[in-house]
Order: C-alpha cells, then structure tokens, then sequence
C-alpha cells in the first residue's frame, strides 16, 4: 500500500488506515527510537504510538495533503520531536505515556491562551454526552467537516440548524463539565504525570 | 439576539477562525477588556481540545489493543559479523533463496477467484438484532417494517427504510443488517462505509462489522485489505476468528 493510499484510507474512517500505518513502521521506529534515546522498548512503544495518533490527527487536519516527503520520513520527525519535548519536560529515567504526548501536543497546536487543562474530565464528560452531539462535535472539531457537510449527512435541515444544534451540544458539554469540577482547574501537566520538573 | 447569545456565537466564530479581520480586532479588544469574556473563551477552546483528545484516546486504545494481538518485536539485534561467523549460513541462505523464488513464482501464477471466495463466504446476517413479535397487531412503525422487510428478504425495502431510520439516529445492530443488505444489493461502496462506521463509532458488533467489512473488499477485489482485516481478526478468539483464518488460507 503507498503512502497517498494510507493516508487516504486514514481520511475516509476506514479503521485499515490507521492499523496499516501503525503496523508497517512499527518495528523500524521502535528500533531506531530505543537506539536514539537508548531507552526500553516500552518507552519507545510509547512514542511510537503518540506520533501515530499525531500523524492521524494531521491527516485529519489536512497537513498531509500536500506532503512531500514519504509518510515514513513524516512520522520519524515527529517522533524526533517528541523526545526533544520530554528532554524539556520531564527526569529522563521516567517512561512517559502516550497520553502525555498527545495532551502536550492539543496544548501547543490550539494555541491556547493557558497551556493546563483537565482534558481527562472533559474527554469523559464528552463519551457521556450521547447521540447526536457526540458525533456531531466529533464531526465537526475532530473531522474538520463543515456544517454544510455535517447537515447533509446526519440528516439536518439546513446549515443553520446543524450550526444551532452544536451551539447546543457544546452548551451541554460545558454544563456537563462544571457538574464535575467548578471551573476547569489548571492542573500541571507534568504533576499529573508524577514527573520532576527540573528547576 | 441576547448579549450572552451574541458572545457565544462570537466566540464559536472567533475559535473557527471566521470572523472577519475588523471583527477579529474588535473581539480581541474586548478580550483583553472583559475577563468574563476572556474565561468563557478560554472554557470553549479547552472544550474543544477535550473533545480531540476523547477521540485520539479512543484510537489510543484500539492501537494498544492492535499492539497486543501483533508478534513481539526481535530481541536485540545480531551484528552483521556474528551472522557470517556461523559455519552453515552460505547453504542455508541459498536453500531459503531458492525456496523464496519458488514460492514467488507460485504466487505470482495461482489464480485467485475472489468473487467465489466470496460467494462461498458470505452468509446473510440473520435478524438477531430486533425479532418480530407477531402478536397480530396492527399497528406497525417503520422501525418494524424494516426488520420484516429483512427478514422476508426484501433487501430493497429493507435498505430504503434502514437509510431513514439512520439518518436520524445510527444504531450497531441497523448499520451491521444495512451493510448486508447493502452486500445482498450490489451496493458494495455503501456496504462498506456502514461497516466502517459500526466498527469506528460502536463497540457492539465489532466483530461482525470487521469480517463483513472483509467480506466487502473481497468482494470488490481488493485482496490486499481483505487478507490485513482478516488477519486482525483471525488473532481475536472467538468463532470470527476461525472463519476469517480458513477464509486467509484460501486466499493465499
């Protein structure tokens, strides 16, 4: 399978895209990744798997549309930064989860105006929200559909109803999360994760 | 429109990026003026990085669990030395290039009949998801003809009255009798996309949904994808597993 094929499967939600991609550079990055940072396998398989989802995420982003180097070359350089980004962050001897990769990853591409945030409750909050506003946000903020697309197929009016209920939707989610916490606490990423910080 | 309503939709705008650059400059001015503003703002942008990581960590979960059923990796490495230092690799790599070219040209010359594979393959799912209770009632709701229709085989009308009732909400069960009837139909792109949202979006049927899904691109005779499903599935342990492994010893 090529690269535009994986990507392309990646982008329709045909689950093979991402189980392809995932198994056709695992054995050579975990390798090279336990070699680059002389870490455990674990600790490889970790990173490993966060710049998969990172790559899956990007392709959903539309970063790879136009990518000109080989799928392999992309995802190596994203695992490349990932160890740059527990340099900074963490004591080295502590094997770091995929969770955290990822999360870290949320923070800096939204651009965000605090980098803390319990993406945990939110994400738990957002399983529990039910049909249709599950799919609908996913659709819309995971996806990157636009209304128009999302009225089309999940059966709405027209673009202003789909627009109306997701206004909804996020209103519930919002609701739903101050049930649990108060405000959105800042919590420190790395605390979260039991890491030193350096000083 | 009221002021809270007002704020909410320029805050769902700003965050899409589709205010208009005086718009923009506007809201960032209030932004910096209005600490409410600023905490709803900031409440909705980490509304919608929790909604990505609610979906990244469910394909989290399907990779660790993909993780687990794959080989485990080589243990370390044997230099390039220490395999020329063993006495019997010259004549075992010409045995197993030999072997290779030979299995090559097998492979290369087998037929593979995809279509019949299929046709051998494929059974139709039987309605196990909704039974009808024919209690002689005559009230009958949509919902009810749909599962009839299927299961007196009218795959056409089922198909029709499926379409309706998923538009408005999908359910495992419909979109697992929908790719079949779809399958039965000829309508093997749309059979495959309701497999991909049962397997993607549900828990419930994973497992029908993935050897359907397989079934779909042999069908459509794409060998490769069929045989990688196939595989993911013939690694589980239940009664999908044995089928989809005498199904990969055909194919290959």
């Amino acid at each position: 399978m090529t690269d535009i094929e994986i990507i392309n499967l990646i982008k329709k939600g045909d689950p093979l895209g991402l189980s392809t991609a995932y198994q056709v550079f695992r054995k050579e990055f975990i390798h090279w990744m336990m070699r680059f940072k002389k870490c455990g396998e674990e600790d490889a398989r970790e990173h490993y798997q966060a710049a998969i989802l990172i790559v899956y995420d990007n392709v959903h982003a539309g970063k790879l549309d136009n990518l000109l180097c080989s799928l392999k070359t992309y995802i190596f350089g994203i695992g490349k930064n990932l160890t740059m980004q527990q340099y900074r962050e963490s004591n080295r001897q502590n094997t770091l989860k995929a969770e955290f990769f990822v999360q870290t990853y949320l923070h800096e591409e939204a651009e965000t105006f605090q980098t803390d945030a319990n993406l945990e409750i939110i994400s738990r909050s957002f399983n529990k929200l039910g049909e249709p506003c599950h799919e609908l946000l996913d659709q819309y903020y995971f996806k990157r559909k636009n209304m128009i697309q999302i009225a089309s197929e999940m059966g709405y009016k027209n673009f202003e109803t789909a627009k109306n209920q997701k206004y909804k939707c996020m209103e519930r989610l919002r609701k739903m999360v101050f049930e649990i916490t108060d405000t959105l606490p800042a919590i420190d990423i790395a605390g979260e994760f039991g890491i030193n910080i350096k000083s | 429109m009221s002021k809270h309503l007002n704020d909410t939709d320029l805050i769902h705008r700003y965050l899409d990026r589709s205010l208009t650059d005086q718009e923009k400059e506007l809201f960032e001015a209030r932004l910096q003026k209005e600490p409410a503003l600023k905490t709803m703002c900031q409440e909705h942008q980490q509304l919608i990085k929790g909604i990505k990581y609610a979906h990244l960590q469910d394909k989290l979960e399907q990779l660790r669990t993909l993780e687990s059923k794959l080989p485990d990796l080589a243990g370390k490495q044997i230099s390039l030395n220490q395999f020329a230092r063993q006495p019997y690799w010259k004549p075992l790599a010409i045995a197993a290039s030999i072997t290779l070219i030979a299995v090559t040209l097998v492979v290369l010359n087998r037929k593979e009949d995809p279509a019949q594979l299929y046709a051998k393959y494929f059974d139709v799912y039987p309605n196990v998801i909704e039974p009808i209770d024919r209690d002689g009632s005559d009230e009958i709701s949509k919902r009810t003809l749909a599962f009839q229709a299927y299961e007196a085989g009218d795959y056409q009308q089922a198909s029709f009255l499926f379409n309706e009732l998923l538009a408005k909400k999908k359910e495992p069960g419909m979109l697992l009798l929908q790719g079949n009837s779809n399958l039965i139909l000829g309508n093997t792109v749309e059979a495959r996309n309701n497999f991909i949202t049962l397997i993607n979006d549900f828990d419930k049927y994973d497992m029908q949904g993935k050897w359907y899904l397989g079934l779909s691109y042999l069908k459509e005779g794409n060998l490769k994808s069929a045989k990688l499903i196939l595989w993911e599935l013939s690694d589980t342990e239940n009664s999908y597993a044995k089928k989809a492994k005498e199904l990969l010893k055909e194919i290959d």
